[in-house]
């Protein structure tokens, strides 16, 4: 493992200025995908600069009308526990509460759980020489790629590993970056990248920016988080899926689908959305938003099976917000 | 199994002719004996326990429980250096060069080992090895180490490996095994073992009124153990210690020594807790690395101890797995159920090594059955040899056969229980089938598979679980000591590899005694006391304990003849019980063990005794069988195992407490293989795409299930404690009951595992597209 040094700022200015006065240096929260990183020898920062000593960046607040502000550095285990986000964006705390094992949420950050990388076990192991990593090849090509992409794939092929940026576009929510040029927001649905932009990449995380916060607008409708997966304890998902509906009169007004572990960013099914939209949800819709949120999936030699839990899961997670 | 001693020849022993009653309570069965001249009389159906069978916490789990148990994993010695082993990063390759230059020169390095063999036949064998003064500068040096290779084709796949024009994984000349088995390229078989033919299969299936054949598949299984394999290697002068992660001491003790050809007098292994092995720590080193020797070498070369522990990809490399398997299993039966023949045809692959039979079941089970054949095929890969896993291709074999009959059972629309009854000329098992029928609630399953209401179903399924009694019948010793002050300690140098052997041998002294467990100070796990075998074949406990009881007894016998004049009685007029020695005759005339401790001439009475050979068995075989209940959500394909109940003989158990939990470990183990564990190679690159705890998923806690565990004791008179093994028999029926389980919540068959959801929702729609 490389030899690193760890800045402790108290400020983002400082951490900022840190980060930037050294090639490859990288910031570090909760560290849990950093540490992975560096134990595969992915990454070899010459410096680490721990956000975790800036203040107000773990703060959960409610805005009067609802909305929620949630600090990058807030860790899982308090958003899966947080009963206003429980009760108004069930979603998210459900996701994360998902989310690998009480031992990791209880440190990991929603920062660090959004901007994650890739879990592909090519891209994680380092004699894998693959697109990620500069090389030539996505592996998961004639490989092994029971856990990869049947939607948006090429050139590179590995899933999306977060269940909070699932559960996050599906609830419109938006990130705040400050970096070198400033604060901007970016809403969720934007901030993510196909690899056919660059596969380097998932994301526009622009160099020395930081994630400080994590917005979401007061809850129009009700929300769910539901995976398929292997095994109960701590798991990647084979399949996820968020959605958040607002019904009137019976009828959906709003709809949001979002799919997890299918596509190299979280995906949103605007055709399912459109299939749901002014309709009731009942069995006959349900089976017309299952069809339509698979228009366009192309598997892979090993994982055809993800399209048809796609199906499932859409189908019953609507259900439940009957 | 592999790495035992070659026996020595078997000598003439004196013996005497006595009766003792066997069997179970209920249905006692006088039986003939002939121990050995000096045996005691087995303890059997009319012995009265005070301590035996009860329930003990085991002695070390306050240690291990707070942290202060020192694992092989937790040791450093005083200048100790920190190994690192390369291994191959190709899967078949002649090594051209190893230019290891730049490791050497790094700041730190002390040692320096490469290997002497050219060809690399799996990814991940010993290539070289470094010591360093950090771990971190350890992992440093193995990284700037160069090899260069000359690549060769490869073969990781089971089926492609078995295909004509496949790429050798040895020359002709250099294939491994018995030279007297048919070989074919990648093939080594078919080899029909001891027992595994009866009859003729082919007449047999002929005269059957209902016929089944069934193709399974399973997935290598590597053994994961939570402690990697390592040793810490300390010279002093020309003599060695090693503590070692190991389950046999003294196989760690004669493999060092023969590879660096010093005297096993020079060589001391000490194993005081053993963080999980399986099968996979029963040799020197491992079945794919030869690290423990390596860090003797480097150890020596740098003048101080080095330590050598494997990490978690080396653990699913190199160091063992259980075998892959493709089995087909042909069974006849007629019109009432009798069986009329068993044709089990197994290929495997244990990777570069052979001995992937999976048939063995079939000696043990269904003994009735007039017609029987087993054929193992052994097919080479370019991956790593396996090793024993807990009871070694029977899991996989009584997955084949176990579910063939179930789906017999369906055929012929018998019950499973009444198909397996029909068969079974196990007394023991015709006993426990009612027994484990009621714990997991029979009555309560569909009659129909698949016929529950809803996408979420349920359904209880069993299969059965056999092995034999293994033990050593010599060379296994045993001291015990009595001190003047009452205090008793006992030695054995048979390692504790997590079973509670340690606690379970606490328990026979001190029965033997007149004693609690408590009283008792062990020491285990250390060449310097008598010889114990290594923890293979389910033969710790009953090798050593009646060892135990023949030292406790010689032990006691001191004692009462140093007691005997205060009490005015003669020392074979005693008794020793609840803490007493007392005159037989008259309870009242008695002394405290410690009162009659004081009585000692000297410091101390010393007894060693040695293992007399085994009795006449009441069974050779074990029986077992296996219920369980799962859910499976059809939509989905997740399955959720409900319950699981193991009813196994182990003899009469030592501890109880500890039995169950080995029992109940082997069904989590199993429960782990059927649903999640799968080592996967890269189809083009041949290396180990998940060689992680992450995406080689083992179970955890939650998706785990009510685990019940009901031992029926079997007074089985093989030795003079009739006590058993139980590590593996109740590993091997988990596999088989938990496919039955998910047929009958469903009506789908799954014929691979693991039975991940892909393959549930492909089972499924088979099933409909059938119906």
């Amino acid at each position: 493992m490389n030899r690193f040094e760890v800045i402790k700022p108290t400020t983002l200015a400082q951490a900022k200025d840190r980060v930037q006065e050294k090639a490859w240096s990288t910031y570090k929260a909760g560290g849990i995908d950093l540490i992975d990183h560096l134990k595969e020898h992915l990454e070899a920062p010459p410096r680490l600069v721990d956000l975790k000593g800036i203040k107000g960046l773990a703060d959960i607040k409610v805005e009067s009308d609802g909305a929620l502000r949630i600090g990058a550095l807030v860790k899982l285990a308090d958003v899966e526990s947080d009963e206003r986000i429980r009760k108004t964006h069930a979603a998210l705390a459900i996701a994360a509460a998902e989310t690998a094992s009480p031992q990791v949420r209880n440190v990991a950050t929603i920062g660090g759980s959004v901007l994650q990388r890739p879990r592909c076990w090519y891209y994680r192991l380092e004699e894998y020489k693959c697109l990620k990593k500069g090389g030539d090849v996505c592996y998961a090509v004639g490989g092994e790629n029971r856990y990869h992409v049947i939607f948006g794939g090429g050139p590179s092929y590995a899933v999306h590993p977060s269940n909070t940026a699932v559960a996050l576009v599906a609830l419109s929510a938006s990130f705040v970056f400050d970096g070198p040029k400033g604060v901007r927001t970016v809403a969720a649905s934007e901030f993510f990248q196909l690899p056919s932009k660059n596969p380097l990449v998932e994301n526009s995380l622009g160099v020395a920016e930081i994630l400080t916060e994590v917005r979401i607008p007061a809850a129009a409708g009700r929300s769910i988080y539901t995976d398929v997966r292997e095994r109960q304890a701590f798991d990647w998902p084979l399949v996820s899926m968020a959605a958040s509906v607002r019904l009137d009169g019976g009828l959906v007004k709003d709809a949001r689908i979002v799919l997890g572990a299918v596509a190299p960013i979280p995906w949103r099914s605007n055709r399912a959305e459109a299939a749901l939209m002014g309709k009731p949800l009942n069995e006959a819709t349900l089976q017309d938003v299952a069809r339509a949120a698979i228009v366009g999936a192309a598997p892979l030699s090993d994982n055809g099976f993800k399209v048809g839990l796609v199906q499932t899961l859409v189908r019953r997670s609507l259900a439940q917000l009957a | 199994m592999a790495q035992q001693p070659t026996p020595a020849p078997t000598p003439v022993i004196p013996t005497v002719k006595m009766k003792a009653k066997a069997g179970f309570e209920g249905k006692p069965v006088e039986m003939d004996i002939n121990p050995a001249v000096g045996d005691l009389k087995p303890w059997d159906l009319d012995t009265k326990f005070d301590v035996m069978k009860g329930r003990y916490p085991r002695i070390e789990g306050p240690l291990k429980v707070t942290g202060k148990a020192k694992y092989t994993y937790d040791i450093k010695l005083p200048g100790m250096l920190w190994g690192r082993m390369l291994g191959a990063s190709v899967p078949h390759a002649e090594v051209v060069k190893i230019d290891t230059s730049k490791a050497e020169k790094l700041p730190g390095v002390k040692a320096v080992w490469t290997t002497e063999s050219r060809t690399v036949r799996f990814a991940g064998q010993d290539i070289a090895a470094v010591a360093a003064t950090t771990p971190e500068i350890a992992l440093d040096a193995a990284r700037l180490i160069e090899v260069t290779y000359n690549e060769k084709p490869f073969i990781t796949d089971l089926e492609k490996a078995m295909e004509a024009g496949a790429p050798p994984v040895y020359s002709p000349e250099q294939v491994p095994g018995n030279s007297q088995i048919p070989r074919n390229g990648n093939i080594l078989g078919p080899q029909t073992g001891r027992g595994l033919k009866r009859g003729d299969v082919v007449a047999g299936l002929s005269e059957a009124d209902v016929s089944l054949e069934g193709t399974y598949r399973v997935s290598v299984h590597t053994h994961s153990s939570l402690e990697p394999h390592g040793v810490i290697a300390q010279w002093e002068g020309d003599e060695l210690t090693i503590y070692a992660s190991t389950q046999g001491v003294f196989t760690v003790k004669e493999g060092v020594a023969e590879a660096l050809g010093i005297p096993r007098t020079k060589v001391r292994v000490i194993t005081e807790h053993m963080g999980g092995g399986f099968g996979s720590k029963l040799g020197p080193s491992a079945t794919g690395s030869q690290f423990a020797v390596v860090a003797c070498r480097l150890a020596k070369s740098a003048g101080a101890p080095v330590k050598l522990m494997l990490d978690r990809k080396q653990e699913h490399l190199c160091t063992g797995n259980a075998p892959s398997a493709l089995m087909t299993v042909n069974i006849g039966a007629k019109k009432d159920g009798t069986f009329t023949a068993i044709h089990h045809r197994s290929f495997g692959s244990a990777g570069i090594a052979p001995g992937a039979g999976t048939a063995a079941p079939l000696v043990n089970l269904y003994q009735t059955t007039p017609n029987i054949l087993g054929e193992d095929h052994s097919v080479f890969t370019n991956a790593g040899p396996a090793a024993p896993l807990r009871a070694p291709g029977h899991p996989q074999g009584a997955f084949a056969l176990e579910s063939a009959i179930d789906e017999l059972a369906e055929k012929m629309q018998i019950d499973p229980v009444e198909l397996r009854k029909k068969n079974d000329p196990s007394p023991v098992r015709q006993m426990q089938y009612d027994i484990g029928a009621k714990a997991i609630g029979w009555e309560r399953r569909s009659r129909k598979a698949g016929d529950a209401k809803g996408p979420i179903k349920r359904g209880i399924g069993m299969a059965n679980g056999e092995w034999s009694v293994n033990a050593r019948g010599s060379e296994v010793g045993c001291e015990i000591r009595i001190h003047r002050d009452g205090s008793v300690e006992c030695f054995s140098g048979a390692q504790d590899i997590g079973s509670g052997f340690r606690t379970a041998m606490a328990v026979v002294t001190a029965e033997e005694l007149g004693l609690r467990p408590k009283d008792i100070t062990m020491h285990v796990g250390d060449t310097r006391w008598p010889f114990g075998p290594a923890s293979g074949g389910s033969n710790t406990t009953n090798s050593v304990a009646p060892a135990v009881r023949m030292a406790a007894h010689e032990a006691k016998m001191k004692l009462f003849a140093a007691a005997a004049p205060s009490l005015g009685a003669k020392p074979e007029e005693l008794e020793a019980h609840g803490g007493k020695v007392f005159v037989a005759a008259k309870p009242g005339k008695s002394l405290t063990f410690k009162q009659a401790a004081a009585k000692i001439a000297g410091e101390q009475v010393t007894a060693s005794a040695e293992r007399k050979k085994q009795f006449e068995l009441f069974r050779t075989e074990l029986a077992g069988t296996q219920f369980c209940e799962v859910e499976v959500d059809t939509e989905t394909g997740e399955v959720k195992i409900i319950k699981m109940v193991s009813v196994n003989d182990c003899g009469i158990p030592v501890n109880s407490l500890t039995t169950e939990s080995q029992v109940i470990g082997a069904m989590i183990q199993g429960a782990s293989w059927a649903l999640f564990e799968n080592r996967t190679l890269d189809r083009s690159y041949g290396t180990m795409v998940n060689p992680n705890l992450e995406w080689y998923k083992i179970l955890m806690p939650a998706d785990m299930f009510e685990a019940v565990s009901i031992l029926t004791p079997i007074a089985n008179l093989g030795n003079n404690t009739s006590t058993a093994g139980i590590g593996e028999p109740c590993s091997v029926p988990v596999l088989a009951a938990i496919a039955n389980a998910i047929f009958n919540a469903t009506g789908a068959r799954v014929r691979s595992l693991p039975i991940t959801p892909d393959r549930m929702l492909a089972a499924l729609a088979e099933a409909r597209r059938r119906a």
